[in-house]
């Protein structure tokens, strides 16, 4: 009886020695594990993040490079038909280039300023472009 | 008992000094283990994703340089003209319809010296897979339709369809596009091409250019017996 006693006793006695985690420490390590899941899971939103604006970056140099071509073949007195499948930038005209006060002839040809401007409203390039003017409307 | 004995059995009994049980060892195992499946799982699923997320990258920028690749030449498209041995009449390469077209640059991919002929389609076959195929040859003085017919084709937009269409001018008020372009008949070259690449799959996005060729108007290097008289 007394040998069972002491076998039940000894382990309850040493619950009691027994010092688990306090608080702090759980705390601690929960929140280093936490950190380091986070940081490589930020890693990851990151990267995607990353090459999804890389890539569309790139698709959107293709669509202006096209837009521009267009706005340049674009020369007003001849009437272009719209061809572009993608509207996401917009040429806006902007005004005429002053013409030279002294000509010795006529005006035929005018330099006309425009902005191709994205979907978001961002002037994306400016250039000039010829415009043709109507017979009489130009020149002295 | 010696009093050194002494000491030491008192201050055993104070400091209950004793091992780890099993139990204990296993939990912390346990849970080491754990961490580290947690931590290597999530080192494996980033670096997994960062490849999936480069290749796509790479090939979005192939598809990119492709496309403009295409473009320089287009832009840089020559009035290459020949005698037909048919016809005995001299007649401009310049092949388009509206799925694919051949024509003479003055630039080539390898940047090789003279001019080189190009052409574009949509391919799909077994052996090369599907998408747009690229072909190009030395032009020399002769039509070089033979021999860009011999040179294999090589795919450079996986996954893709084109349409193309030819910008004409038919008189100085409009500027019209078509969808077919015969340098045979039309003696001269478009004034622009207008080429866009259809996604074939879910994926991927449409491309678009517009080459405006720059030869159209040019006095000098007008083909030969057609030099007066066309594109103004």
């Amino acid at each position: 009886m007394n040998g069972n006693r002491g076998k039940q006793n000894t382990p309850r006695k040493r619950r009691k020695n027994q010092q688990g985690f306090t608080l702090i420490e759980v705390i601690v390590a929960l929140t280093i594990t936490g950190f380091l899941l986070g940081g490589l899971f930020s890693l990851v939103g990151g990267s995607k993040q990353l090459s999804w604006r890389s890539e569309e970056a790139l698709v959107r140099a293709i669509q202006q490079r096209a837009a521009w071509n267009f706005a340049l073949l674009d020369n007003e007195y001849a009437d272009l038909e719209a061809i572009l499948d993608d509207d996401y930038y917009e040429v806006r005209e902007l005004d005429d280039i002053e013409a030279p006060d002294r000509q010795t002839q006529s005006l035929q040809y005018t330099l006309r300023a425009l902005e191709l401007v994205s979907e978001d409203g961002d002037v994306e390039a400016v250039a000039t472009r010829w415009i043709r003017l109507q017979p009489g409307a130009g020149g002295l | 008992m010696s009093p050194d004995m002494r000491r030491f059995k008192e201050h055993r009994a104070k400091n209950p000094q004793r091992g780890f049980t099993l139990i204990e060892v296993l939990l912390a195992l346990a849970l080491t283990a754990l961490l580290l499946t947690l931590l290597s799982t999530g080192m494996y699923v980033v670096a997994r994703d960062w490849n999936e997320n480069t290749e796509r990258l790479d090939a979005k920028l192939d598809e990119s340089l492709a496309i403009l690749q295409i473009e320089r030449a287009l832009i840089a498209a020559f009035p290459h003209s020949f005698n037909s041995t048919e016809t005995l009449l001299r007649e401009v390469y310049f092949d388009g319809e509206d799925d694919r077209l051949s024509w003479v640059s003055t630039v080539s991919p390898q940047r090789l010296a003279g001019l080189t002929a190009w052409s574009i389609d949509a391919v799909s076959d077994e052996g090369i897979g599907e998408g747009i195929g690229v072909r190009t040859a030395p032009a020399f003085s002769d039509d070089p339709s033979a021999r860009l017919d011999n040179v294999e084709t090589r795919v450079i937009l996986p996954g893709y369809d084109l349409e193309i269409s030819y910008l004409r001018e038919p008189n100085a008020l409009t500027r019209e596009w078509t969808d077919e372009w015969l340098g045979s008949e039309q003696g001269a070259l478009p004034l622009a091409v207008h080429i866009l690449f259809r996604a074939t799959g879910a994926e991927g996005s449409d491309y678009e250019l517009i080459a405006p060729i720059k030869a159209w108007r040019h006095r000098s290097i007008m083909p030969n017996s057609l030099g007066a008289g066309l594109g103004q």
